[in-house]
């Protein structure tokens, strides 16, 4: 269940628009980390600097007061080590806080002359040697033994001598570390949060429009009447449900209109075409047989031609524009093929055609029954009205995914390639046809109205081949839509 | 018979008189035919009712009477098949015996139980198809059945095809049940369809 939800959540918008986002609010926090941290440390090392310089020149001071007698180191060591407990941003819990700050004086020649600190300074004499440091500018000095580098300040005594104190940055970077720490794990928390408010907040604004989507795509060829769902508020979304539901009430407006102009239509011209044929067949059943049947009959068959064109060109019209009326059941296209070969089977065998067919047993479709019907009717007259003696019609059924495939092949002539790009279309007949042309374009008519999709070709080694698909279930129309262009098109050499 | 020729005498005429078989335009000129007759269903009128509908697609709620027990013809047809199909009509109203084994018209006659048929004795080779087609025949002898009317009661489909399928069942039927110098037996009504004589 979990690797099926997780799928859709990686792969939806919700998803991506909330990961930019999250990445883009790390960069600013991060960016604003970064500024605020160089200040602090900035502000640390300017509050230890000014400590330094202070302390090393009161430290000056007091070396120039001190009598250079015997007491001189004491005094001196003793301010010195004084200093060292006043020490800024100490961590008072630190015990061995007496590394944590030295001081030095040398001779004008370089010898150390006395030394506050730990250990016996050596080390930290090389250190100041080794690098060149200026008066009352404090730099870092990396001193052997220590981890942690000093800032050290000196200063130039009257004598010759230089004094240097030392501050070990120890405590500095302790601070600015635990900082970071802290904005570490905050920062962290902060993303966290943050995606989880934009990942919800876009999934629920999306999953407005899903609604939307899945809402619309269910507002089938029958039912017009459905409405997209619509959202108290009036932002994108709600607008965009509002717009849909104008357009679909324009949709059904006409679609409605298209209705009553054909059903009008039918209506007015079928009721006198009954009357018509009521009376010549009562004139041809009260015996005036002999020379005026003949032309009577003629007319009969007229009149029920023209009623199969009404029919036909109407159902064409409401196809054409999506608007057939669906009464769907469950059609065995099997069966029906069967019962269609049956009938038809007589009148083929005496043009001399053969027909076959070839499934795999019985195939259940949600169908109009009667217009499916009327569709296997159409595409059988086609095959007997234009292939010559001596052909073999060949129908496959199969089912691929969630729609049925039929293909109707013959070994004929094959279609006129000039017809071919237009053959669904409305009164477009070969040559020799003598149809009203109206039998392919309702078979694209009824499959189109089914969501499902014909396509024409001509086969390589001579032949016309149709390839009828009709999805299995009402909800799965649409789908193969998406195949009709590349089909048509495919092979119109013949 | 009475004729109406709106809604409201429609019902009225319904009421008070006992009728056989009610023949309804869904197209009235007053009110939609459906809501008459399941008006007339409500009254208490159990006549079944042949639905007349010049529209071309058939509505859920005439399929729904279909199954009631009434049937529809949509227009134009031919005035035979409204003729069969109110014979139809009447006679599955009317309490009928055990359903007959046998068919006999003239000197044809078909045996339902073993699915065969002899004429002057003599056995016809007959499909199960023909045997169908000849047994719907059979059962209108001497009444005339439509093109339509045999795609539909034969092989259950209301289609009206461009070629002559139809036709060339009955002249293969013909060949067989009408052989050589026998008295030919269907006959083809010309525009209108075909009949099998029983006299």
């Amino acid at each position: 269940m979990s690797s099926k939800t997780a799928k859709p959540i990686l792969h939806s918008a919700a998803w991506r628009i909330s990961l930019w986002a999250t990445l883009a609010f790390a960069c600013g926090t991060m960016l604003v980390f970064v500024f605020l941290h160089g200040f602090v440390a900035n502000d640390i090392q300017r509050r230890s600097d000014a400590w330094l310089a202070g302390e090393v020149e009161v430290l000056g001071d007091v070396a120039e007061r001190t009598p250079k007698d015997a007491l001189y180191d004491r005094v001196v060591g003793e301010v010195a080590e004084l200093a060292g407990k006043e020490v800024p941003n100490k961590d008072v819990s630190e015990s061995s806080s007496n590394d944590s700050v030295f001081f030095l004086q040398t001779s004008g020649g370089g010898a150390l002359q006395l030394w506050v600190g730990a250990g016996n300074g050596e080390a930290n004499l090389r250190a100041i040697r080794a690098s060149r440091i200026v008066p009352d500018h404090p730099t870092d000095l990396d001193v052997h033994g220590f981890a942690v580098p000093f800032r050290v300040a000196s200063i130039r005594m009257d004598d010759g001598s230089y004094i240097y104190l030392g501050l070990s940055e120890r405590d500095e970077l302790r601070v600015l570390r635990s900082l970071r720490l802290r904005f570490v794990l905050l920062w962290f928390l902060l993303v966290l949060f943050g995606f989880g408010i934009v990942f919800y907040t876009t999934r629920r604004m999306l999953s407005h429009v899903r609604e939307i989507t899945e809402a619309a795509s269910r507002i089938g060829h029958s039912d017009l009447s459905a409405r997209v769902p619509t959202t108290a508020q009036k932002d994108e979304v709600g607008n965009l449900a509002l717009t849909l539901n104008h357009m679909l009430d324009r949709i059904e407006n006409s679609m409605h209109q298209l209705h009553t102009i054909t059903d009008s239509l039918a209506h007015d011209l079928r009721s006198p075409l009954t009357a018509i044929r009521g009376k010549l067949e009562m004139s041809l059943s009260i015996g005036s047989h002999g020379d005026q049947a003949e032309p009577i009959v003629s007319v009969i068959e007229e009149l029920d031609r023209l009623t199969d064109f009404l029919n036909k060109s109407l159902d064409v019209a409401e196809a054409k524009a999506d608007a057939l009326r669906l009464t769907r059941s469950d059609v065995d296209l099997d069966e029906l093929l069967r019962i269609m070969i049956d009938l038809y089977e007589p009148s083929m065998s005496e043009k001399g055609l053969r027909i076959r067919l070839q499934s795999a047993g019985p195939l259940k479709i949600e169908a109009d029954a009667a217009l499916i019907h009327r569709m296997i009717a159409n595409l059988f007259d086609n095959e007997l009205k234009h292939l010559p003696a001596a052909c073999t019609v060949t129908l496959r059924l199969t089912v691929e995914d969630d729609s049925s495939s039929l293909i109707v092949e013959d070994d004929g002539p094959g279609f006129d390639p000039e017809v071919l790009p237009h053959l669904f279309e409305r009164r477009v007949k070969g040559r020799e046809s003598n149809g009203h042309g109206l039998g392919l374009a309702f078979v694209d008519a009824v499959a189109r109205a089914h969501g499902g999709a014909v396509a024409a070709s001509n086969r390589k080694n001579g032949g016309a081949r149709l390839d009828v698909i009709l999805p299995l279930f009402a909800n799965s129309a649409g789908h193969v839509n998406a195949s009709r262009k590349m089909t048509t098109t495919s092979s119109l050499q013949p | 018979m009475a004729a109406a020729s709106d809604g409201k005498t429609a019902e009225l005429l319904a009421i008070d008189g006992v009728f056989d078989i009610l023949v309804v335009d869904l197209g009235l000129p007053d009110m939609d035919g459906i809501s008459l007759i399941l008006k007339l269903r409500q009254l208490g009128v159990r006549a079944p009712v042949l639905i007349l509908s010049a529209r071309r697609s058939v509505d859920d709620r005439v399929r729904g009477l279909e199954q009631g027990g009434d049937d529809y013809l949509t227009k134009p047809f031919a005035l035979a098949e409204l003729l069969a199909r109110m014979r139809n009509l009447l006679k599955r109203n009317s309490p009928t015996g055990n359903e007959a084994t046998k068919l006999r018209v003239l000197d044809l006659e078909l045996d339902l139980l073993r699915r065969e048929a002899t004429r002057s004795g003599q056995v016809l080779q007959l499909t199960s198809q023909e045997f169908v087609l000849l047994e719907y025949l059979c059962r209108n002898a001497g009444r005339v059945v439509t093109r339509s009317m045999i795609l539909d009661k034969v092989w259950g489909m209301r289609i009206q095809p461009d070629t002559n399928v139809v036709d060339v069942h009955i002249y293969r039927l013909r060949g067989k049940v009408d052989g050589k110098g026998q008295q030919p037996l269907i006959r083809t009504l010309r525009g209108v369809g075909y009949v099998l004589k029983d006299r």
